[in-house]
């Protein structure tokens, strides 16, 4: 969830919402005029979001990677959001600066991730050697859906139909060529416009979960329950993948391929379907925990 | 170093959309009435096609005819074009390339050769007919899975390169489709698409109509029509080919913000101003927040919203002068 | 344009280590049976149904039908030296993903045309694409050896994952049906595939959903697509038959 650090009484509070991650924004949340005072108020936001156990992502400007990054890069940030990321040399460019910072502030150079974001057509017709810029981890978001891809394609907002089909698609098959896993790529009608309704939250996190993804943005807090419960596995899937699991392991010992559980399918899909569940259910059990760890003692301390 | 400036700058410099070519209308050449069709359209661009004759002299026969069909297809303030074949490009350039026309279009383009190959020629033509260099446009009427395959490719083999203008009966006739719309969903869907992000990609345009009536390229009502326009323009098209005269005068009006959308940028600009001034980031209006990119969008299409009736003033003078 | 004359509508997957299940197609009549050395044959009859193949291609020679080989990518080189005899099309070589794959796998099959008398050329590889990394290089895959006839969309809801979405289809299904079916158009190479909705499962479908599938497919400009069960192929012959 993007939060405004220029905004203290949300900052302070943020933590408290139980957000996976917290975008500290530097960019279009933020007032032109504004722009300086918040370079100053990263490091100490850093300190104040993470407190229940999320983690920080900082997005800077692109007119200003040079100036922003010495603000952004600290201890304690997992990753730089780069807006309207168009093409491998602004990756280039980000990643010399970065791995520099990295090395004066303590950080092992190479931590710090990266997130093309793809706001533009341009973006997304470069998006392979976007991803391939750089030995950094790159990880892959957009290709439509937001306000500059909207502009740039000359297209009025929540329409009835996908009218990001091609950016949107192609920028999730390029991720999923180069084994990057991407973010979105499932279109959900929003004909209202509005970014603060639970229930449209939750109808989202079901149609990703059940398409797949594992990862969604969000604008409101009203968004982050809904997305956090919606796109876990639930308790059924988990027990499911453990029989598929067993199940197929007995096949294999038999030196089979296939056969049924329940009237279902088992075969060697399934058993990787069922493994990826696993892996991605004690992956969310472990952000919990932490997240339930740093909780209770940011609390006490409180 | 700006750190507190006012001016966010736009992604690229390049002007959205990049052309006003709402309505382009195809006459012949060899149209009695090409001159008359050509004025009573109000189309934006007239796409000159022409017949060659049979026998070793076509060129020649071209040569004499294409001025004053150029100026004929001038007569209502329309851009004009040529339409031109891939496999037969130099020698058709060589025929139909007199001043007057904004550029040709190039059917049958499968790679980044044929443009490069075209741009040479025009280079050469500009030259020896006087006019203006570099000043002809290449405009690609996609119509082979080839061109669909290479067309970042082609979208970048030169800066002549304006439009992308999608022939989706041949394209489907190409791709082994059929161009009947029974289907549920257009099964051009994200080949559209691509065509769309590829032109914008290099600062260009797509024009095309939505589906179904890309593939019946029927004569449908005016209400039909409109819904479609808006359809083709959600997904980024700037403009259609119209099959139709009676295409035309809802082509123009529907491929730009309407003068409600424009209203609303007005008040959007304001209102986000007023904001700033008060060191408010972020603004309501009717439930819905205003901030930079909204702004942004505001301005933008405002600016569009602009050029379509400076160009619509520019044909009624045309049409006054006449 | 772009029609044939021996349309290869379906194409009948039947495990090559089970000879009586192979002869059904008798009765079935797919315009492709495929001996498959792949999914529908266990591991412990992967030996057998190699050795057997010899025999199962000369019986089957005595019909009409065209004859093709499907070899597991993880031992397509075995599989393809067991499956080259007279009296099979070619091959069919599921989740390529490089072009060296193909060109390598054409040597091959041109080594055991020599070996086996096979007239030089005559036997096709057919690419069904099953990876995103195969989907990349779609058209440089295709165009990696001469003997390439058909590019098809292999099983990928099941080897990429894609979960269903809103919209009753599976994510990027037909945004990857699309840019297989343009590189097979360029290229003059037949596209096979099917509009599998998320009620089928791996192509395996229903016989109303299969003709669904069959028949939308071919109004976006497939020509045929694997049938994994006999039962799908009555339906897939009738969807792609669509004048």
């Amino acid at each position: 969830m993007f939060v405004t650090p220029t905004n203290p009484r949300f900052i302070d509070k943020a933590w408290t919402r139980g957000g996976d991650v917290y975008i500290l924004d530097m960019e279009d949340s933020i007032a032109p005029a504004e722009k300086a005072r918040c370079r100053t108020l990263i490091r100490e936001s850093i300190q104040k979001a993470n407190k229940g156990g999320a983690s920080i992502y900082v997005r800077i400007n692109k007119p200003f990677v040079d100036a922003d990054l010495p603000y952004a890069v600290w201890p304690g940030v997992d990753r730089i959001m780069l807006p309207k990321t168009e093409s491998a040399e602004e990756i280039r460019h980000a990643d010399e600066i970065i791995t520099r910072l990295e090395k004066e502030r303590g950080i092992p150079p190479g931590t710090i991730e990266l997130s093309a974001m793809i706001e533009s057509t341009l973006g997304a017709v470069n998006i392979y050697e976007i991803l391939t810029a750089s030995p950094r981890k790159i990880w892959s978001m957009g290709g439509g859906g937001g306000y500059d891809m909207a502009v740039n394609l000359g297209i009025e907002m929540f329409a009835s139909f996908d009218q990001y089909a091609f950016p949107i698609n192609y920028v999730a098959f390029a991720a999923m060529a180069l084994g990057i896993e991407a973010t979105g790529g499932v279109f959900v009608p929003n004909t209202s416009g509005r970014v603060d309704q639970g229930d449209q939250a939750a109808e989202q996190a079901k149609a990703l979960h059940a398409a797949g993804i594992h990862h969604a943005g969000a604008l409101h807090p009203a968004y982050i329950q809904p997305l956090v419960s919606g796109l876990s596995p639930t308790a059924d899937e988990i027990a499911w993948a453990k029989r598929v699991i067993d199940a197929f392991d007995e096949l294999a010992d038999a030196g089979e391929s296939v056969g049924e559980l329940d009237g279902k399918v088992i075969d060697k899909y399934e058993y990787e379907m069922a493994q990826s569940t696993l892996e991605w259910a004690a992956e969310c059990a472990a952000k919990d925990r932490y997240k339930e760890r740093a909780m209770k003692k940011a609390l006490a301390a409180a | 170093m700006h750190t507190s400036s006012e001016n966010i700058p736009l992604i690229g410099p390049k002007p959205m959309p990049k052309y006003i070519r709402r309505s382009l209308f195809p006459l012949s050449i060899d149209d009695p009435q090409l001159g008359e069709k050509a004025f009573s359209s109000w189309a934006d661009a007239i796409i000159l096609d022409f017949v060659k004759k049979p026998g070793r002299d076509w060129q020649e026969d071209l040569k004499s005819r294409m001025p004053a069909a150029i100026h004929q297809a001038a007569k209502g303030g329309a851009e004009v074009f040529v339409r031109i074949e891939r496999d037969v490009a130099a020698a058709e350039l060589d025929a139909t390339v007199f001043p007057g026309i904004s550029g040709v279009v190039l059917k049958g383009v499968t790679g980044p050769e044929d443009i490069k190959a075209a741009a040479q020629r025009l280079d050469a033509l500009e030259q020896s007919r006087g006019i203006a260099s570099g000043s002809l446009e290449i405009d690609v009427e996609v119509n082979t899975a080839g061109g669909v395959w290479n067309s970042l490719e082609i979208a970048r083999a030169s800066p002549r390169i304006g439009t992308f203008l999608v022939n989706e009966q041949e394209l489907c006739r190409n791709l082994g489709m059929q161009a009947a719309p029974t289907l549920e969903f257009d099964p051009l869907e994200y080949i559209k698409s691509q065509m769309i992000t590829v032109a914008i990609s290099v600062g260009g345009q797509a024009l095309g109509m939505s589906y179904p009536l890309s593939l019946t390229q029927g004569n449908v009502g005016a209400d039909a029509l409109k819904q479609a326009v808006r359809i083709a323009r959600d997904t980024g098209f700037k403009g259609a080919v119209c099959p139709h005269a009676a295409w035309i005068k809802v082509c123009n009006e529907g491929f730009r913000p309407s003068a409600e959308e424009a209203a609303y940028y007005v008040k959007v600009i304001e209102v986000f101003a007023e904001g700033l001034k008060r060191g408010m980031a972020s603004v309501p209006i009717d439930g819905k927040m205003i901030d930079v990119p909204v702004d942004l969008r505001a301005k933008v299409y405002l600016k569009w919203a602009h050029r379509a009736q400076a160009r619509d003033d520019e044909k009624a003078r045309a049409h006054a002068a006449a | 344009m772009a029609e044939i004359t021996n349309p290869r509508r379906s194409w009948m997957i039947v495990p090559a280590h089970d000879p009586a299940l192979v002869m059904r197609h008798e009765g079935i009549k797919p315009d492709v049976v495929v001996l498959d050395l792949e999914y529908s044959v266990p591991p412990k009859s992967k030996e057998a149904a190699r050795s057997g193949l010899a025999d199962l291609v000369k019986k089957i020679g005595e019909s009409q039908v065209d004859v093709f080989v499907r070899v597991d990518r993880d031992t397509r080189w075995a599989d393809v030296r067991a499956a080259m005899y007279r009296g099979i099309k070619g091959v069919i070589f599921p989740g390529p993903e490089e072009p060296a794959e193909v060109a390598e796998l054409g040597e091959l099959i041109a080594a055991m045309e020599r070996e086996r008398g096979v007239d030089p050329g005559v036997t096709e590889l057919v690419l069904m694409l099953e990876s995103a990394k195969g989907y990349w290089n779609a058209a440089a895959i295709a165009q990696a050896s001469p003997r390439v006839t058909a590019l098809g969309v292999g099983r990928i809801d099941l080897t990429m994952r894609l979960g269903p979405v809103p919209q009753d289809e599976f994510r990027l299904y037909r945004f990857l049906m699309t840019r297989a079916l343009v590189a097979a158009r360029m290229l003059g190479k037949q596209p096979l595939g099917a509009l599998w909705r998320p009620d089928s499962r791996g192509g395996v479908a229903t016989k109303e959903a299969s003709a669904k599938a069959a028949r939308e497919a071919r109004l976006m400009g497939f020509t045929g697509c694997v049938c994994a069960t006999p039962d799908q192929v009555a339906s897939v012959n009738d969807g792609f038959s669509l004048a």
